[in-house]
C-alpha cells in the first residue's frame, strides 16, 4: 500500500497535523512522538485497564486518549478511501499521476488546471462519516470526533 | 473584645500527630525474624540439619548438675537463618527499582527531551521540598496517567504513566495533584518502609514458610498438615492484612499532604470523576487492597476527622503481632532455660550459698523469667504504644474538638482495648507450637471448661489492663495536649505520654504473657499443679503492676495539675492570657484566633 511508504506516511502526517491544529493544539509539542507511536502500533487503544494496586501508586489509572494517534488513523483511512476513489475514475493514468492528484486534494497551493476534480458532496459525506467512525474507534468522544471530521473535510478541496 | 466563636468551621490537621503507622511498620518488620525462628526450627529438623531438642533432658540436667549444655548447632542454625533472611530481604529491597523499571519499561525523561514538562515537575518538587530531586521516569508500556514512587534512600524516582506528558498539556490541575501525591509519599518517608517491609516478608515466606509447608506435606500425617497449614495461613492472613492496612492509611496521608500543598480541589476532581468506576473488589479482598476506595479517599479529604477515629483493625492487628512473636520466642525454650541457668549461676555467685535450694526458688525463677521477658517486652510494648497510643491521642483530641469529654470518651476505649486482647489471643494461637490442636481434646476432657474459663478470665484481664493504659493516655491527652496553646505541634509531650504508657504496659503485660504460658503448658500437659506452682506469683506481680499503675497515674495527675495551675494559657497569636482551661476548640477572647492552631489546617 502506498500509505505505508514514507511518502504516504508524510502525507498522513501532514493531514493529521491539520486536524490536531484545529482540535487539540496542546498536543503539537508531542505530535511527532505520538505519530510515531501510531505507526509503530496502529491498533486502537484498549479501554481503561483496571488500576494496578501497586504499593505507593496513585491508585487510579486513567487512560488518557490522545487526539494525535486518532487523527493519524483518520488521515490514514481517508487517504486510502480517496486512493480507491481516484483510481476508479483515472484508471488509465500512471500511478505517479494518481498520487499527485491525491496530494493535491489536500493542498490548496497545488490547485491548478491539471488538478483533480473536487470531491462530490456525496463523497465528502462518506469521508466525514468514515473519519468520525475512525475517531470514535480510537477512543475519541462523539463531540470531538465531529470536530475532527469537520476539520478533515475542511482540508479537502470543495466544489 | 472579640466574641468567642467555637462553632467556626475548623478542620483537623492530620499531621498534628506523628503517624501511628510508622510504629506499625516497625512492629511488622520485627515480627518477621521472631516469628520465623519457630518455622526455621521446623525446616532445620525436617531437613536433618539440626536435631530436635529434648527439653526434659535439658531441664533435668539443670536440676541435677546445675548446668545446661546448649545445642550450639541449633542456635547457630537459627542465627544463620535470621541472617540469611535479612540478606535476602536486603537484596530484594535493593533491587526493587530495577524490577519496577524492567516491568514497566521505564525511561528517564531528561530536560532536553521536554523542557516544559521537566520544569513543571521540578517546580512541584521544589514546592514539596523533597531533596535531592527524584528522577522522572516514564512508563512506555501503558497509555495511562498512573503514578508511583519508588527507589532507594536519597535516590528516589517518580514513575509516571506514558500519557503524563499529555496530561500536563491537557489538564494541569490533575497533573499537579497526582505528582504531589507521589511526592508526598517521599516526604512522608513511605518508600523505604514500604519496600523493605515487603522485601523482608517475601524473604521470610521464601526461606521458611514455603519450605515448612513443603516439609509438612512430605512428612507428616494429614491432621497435622491441616493444622500447620491453618496456622501458617492465619499468620500470613494477619501479616498481609496489616501490611495492606498500613499502606491504605499512608495513602490518606499522601492525599492530605498534597492537599496541604494546594491541590485539594484537583485531587477531589480526579477522585470524583473516577467515582463511577465499578469497584470490583469484594468485601473480603478489600482487606488486601493497597489503596482505599475512591469513596473513602474522598470522605477523608473532605473531612480529615475520619483519620482521628481508632479504626477497629488497628488494635486487633497490633495485638495479634506480639501474639505471633511470642510463639517464636517460646520456640527457643532451650535458649530460655540456658539463660535462666546462666542468670541463676550468676545470682549464686553474687549472693553465695544455695539460694535456689529453698521454698522461695520458684519465686526467684519467676522473677528471672520476668527479667528475661522484659528485654523483648520493652521493644514490643514501645512499638505497640507508639501505634495505639498516638491513635488514642488523636481520638481524644478529636472528641474534645467535637465537644465530647469525660467518661463517655474514656469508656468508649473498651472497644480498642478488647480488640487488642482478642488480637493477642488470636495471634498466640497461630505459632506452630500453639495449643490450637489441643482445644478439641481439651473441650472433651473434664478439665477443659476450667482451662477455657481461665483463658476467658485472662482475656478480660488483658482487655482491662489495656483499657487502663488507654484511659491513662486519654485522660492526660486531654489535660496536656488539650491545653497546648502553641503554633507548633506538641510532639515531645505526645511521645512522653506514649513512653509512660509503654512502661505501664510493660510491667502489666509480662505477668499476663507468663500467665498465658503457664495456662497453655498446664492445659497441654493436663497438669493443674503447674498453675498451683506459678499462678500466685503471677497474681502478685500483676497486683504490684496495678499499684505501680495507680502510682504513675497519681504522680502524672499531680505534676500535670500543678503545672497547669502555675501558668495560664496564652494566645499563641496575640499573647493574651486567656480564661479558657483548654486550648482545643477554643478561640482567643482578644484576637479571635485559634488557641490551638497546631491542631488545624490553615
Amino acid at each position: 500500500m502506498w500509505t505505508e511508504s514514507s511518502e504516504g506516511h508524510k502525507l498522513i502526517q501532514e493531514l493529521s497535523k491539520r486536524i490536531v491544529v484545529e482540535v487539540a493544539p496542546e498536543e503539537l509539542d508531542l505530535f511527532d512522538e505520538l505519530v510515531t507511536e501510531y505507526f509503530e502500533d496502529p491498533t486502537p487503544p484498549k479501554e481503561s485497564e483496571p488500576p494496578k494496586d501497586d504499593p505507593l501508586g496513585f491508585g487510579i489509572e486513567e487512560t488518557l486518549i490522545a487526539v494525535t494517534p486518532a487523527a493519524t488513523a483518520v488521515a490514514n483511512i481517508i487517504i486510502n478511501y480517496l486512493l480507491t476513489e481516484v483510481i476508479k475514475i483515472t484508471e488509465s493514468e500512471q500511478a505517479e499521476n494518481v498520487k499527485r492528484k491525491i496530494k493535491a486534494l489536500f493542498r490548496s497551493e497545488n490547485k491548478d488546471k491539471d488538478g483533480p476534480a473536487p470531491l462530490t458532496k456525496e463523497q465528502l459525506q462518506i469521508v466525514r462519516k468514515l473519519a468520525r467512525k475512525q475517531a470514535i474507534k480510537f477512543g475519541i468522544g462523539p463531540e470531538k470526533a465531529d470536530r475532527m471530521a469537520d476539520a478533515l473535510v475542511g482540508s479537502l478541496a470543495l466544489d | 473584645m472579640v466574641e468567642n466563636t467555637p462553632m467556626r468551621k475548623r478542620r483537623l490537621n492530620p499531621f498534628a500527630f506523628p503517624l501511628e503507622t510508622n510504629a506499625c511498620f516497625a512492629l511488622l518488620a520485627i515480627t518477621a525474624p521472631v516469628w520465623m525462628l519457630e518455622l526455621g526450627q521446623v525446616v532445620g529438623i525436617g531437613t536433618g540439619l539440626i536435631q530436635s531438642g529434648d527439653l526434659l533432658a535439658t531441664a533435668s540436667s539443670i536440676e541435677n548438675e546445675g548446668v545446661v549444655s546448649l545445642d550450639v548447632r541449633r542456635l547457630s542454625f537459627s542465627l544463620i537463618l535470621v541472617l540469611l533472611v535479612f540478606a535476602l530481604a536486603t537484596i530484594i529491597f535493593l533491587s526493587h527499582p530495577l524490577r519496577i523499571r524492567f516491568r514497566k519499561g521505564l525511561r528517564q525523561i531528561r530536560r532536553d527531551q521536554d523542557p516544559k514538562f521537566v520544569d513543571a515537575v521540578q517546580e512541584l518538587i521544589d514546592l514539596s521540598q523533597v531533596s535531592p530531586s527524584p528522577r522522572i521516569e516514564v512508563a512506555t508500556s501503558s497509555y495511562s496517567v498512573a503514578g508511583q514512587a519508588f527507589g532507594l534512600w536519597r535516590n528516589y524516582s517518580l514513575l509516571l504513566g506514558n500519557r503524563f506528558r499529555l496530561l500536563f498539556r491537557q489538564d494541569i490541575a490533575s497533573f499537579r495533584g497526582i505528582i504531589l501525591h507521589e511526592l508526598a509519599h517521599i516526604a512522608n518517608h513511605d518508600i523505604s518502609r514500604t519496600y523493605f517491609t515487603q522485601a523482608l516478608w517475601i524473604a521470610v515466606i521464601g526461606l521458611t514458610v514455603i519450605p515448612t509447608i513443603l516439609l509438612s506435606l512430605a512428612r507428616l500425617s494429614t491432621p497435622i498438615i491441616l493444622l500447620s497449614l491453618l496456622k501458617i495461613s492465619g499468620a500470613i492472613f494477619i501479616i498481609t492484612a496489616i501490611y495492606s492496612y498500613i499502606l491504605r492509611s499512608r495513602e490518606f496521608y499522601a492525599d492530605w499532604k498534597a492537599a496541604l500543598w494546594g491541590e485539594e480541589t484537583s485531587l477531589i476532581k480526579i477522585l470524583q470523576r473516577n467515582l463511577l468506576i465499578k469497584d470490583k473488589g469484594n468485601r473480603w479482598t478489600r482487606f488486601w487492597r493497597l489503596h482505599p476506595t475512591i469513596q473513602e479517599r474522598l470522605s477523608v479529604l473532605q473531612d480529615p476527622g475520619e483519620l482521628f477515629r481508632v479504626r477497629p483493625i488497628l488494635p486487633f492487628l497490633v495485638g495479634a503481632l506480639p501474639g505471633l512473636m511470642l510463639g517464636g520466642l517460646f520456640s527457643q525454650l532451650e535458649l530460655l532455660l540456658f539463660l535462666l541457668a546462666f542468670m541463676g549461676t550468676q545470682l549464686q555467685r553474687i549472693f553465695g550459698g544455695d539460694i535456689f535450694n529453698n521454698d522461695q526458688n520458684l519465686t526467684l525463677i519467676y522473677f528471672m523469667l520476668i527479667t528475661l521477658f522484659a528485654i523483648p517486652g520493652i521493644v514490643i510494648t514501645y512499638l505497640l504504644t507508639q501505634s495505639l497510643g498516638f491513635a488514642v491521642q488523636r481520638y481524644t483530641i478529636a472528641e474534645m474538638e467535637a465537644g465530647h469529654a469525660g467518661w463517655p470518651v474514656y469508656l468508649s476505649l473498651w472497644k480498642p482495648a478488647l480488640l487488642v486482647a482478642l488480637g493477642y489471643q488470636v495471634g498466640s494461637l497461630l505459632p506452630i507450637s500453639s495449643m490450637l490442636e489441643i482445644i478439641p481434646a481439651l473441650l472433651q476432657s473434664g478439665s477443659g471448661l476450667f482451662f477455657i474459663l481461665l483463658l476467658l478470665i485472662l482475656l478480660v484481664a488483658f482487655a482491662f489492663i489495656t483499657w487502663l493504659g488507654l484511659l491513662y493516655v486519654s485522660v492526660f491527652t486531654r489535660q496536656v495536649l488539650g491545653s497546648h496553646a502553641k503554633k507548633s505541634s506538641p510532639k515531645v509531650k505526645m511521645r512522653l505520654l506514649t513512653l509512660a504508657l509503654s512502661g505501664l504496659f510493660l510491667i502489666s503485660y509480662i505477668p499476663m504473657v507468663l500467665a498465658q504460658f503457664f495456662i497453655d503448658s498446664a492445659a497441654t500437659a493436663g497438669d493443674t499443679s503447674i498453675l498451683i506452682d506459678w499462678m500466685p506469683g503471677v497474681g502478685l506481680t500483676e497486683a504490684v503492676a496495678l499499684l505501680a499503675f495507680l502510682l504513675v497515674f497519681a504522680v502524672t495527675w499531680v505534676v500535670v495539675g500543678v503545672s497547669r495551675k502555675l501558668r495560664r494559657l496564652q494566645c499563641p497569636t496575640c499573647g493574651h492570657a486567656t480564661r479558657h482551661q483548654f486550648a482545643v476548640a477554643q478561640t482567643c477572647e482578644s484576637c479571635g484566633n485559634e488557641l490551638a492552631p497546631w491542631l488545624y489546617t490553615a
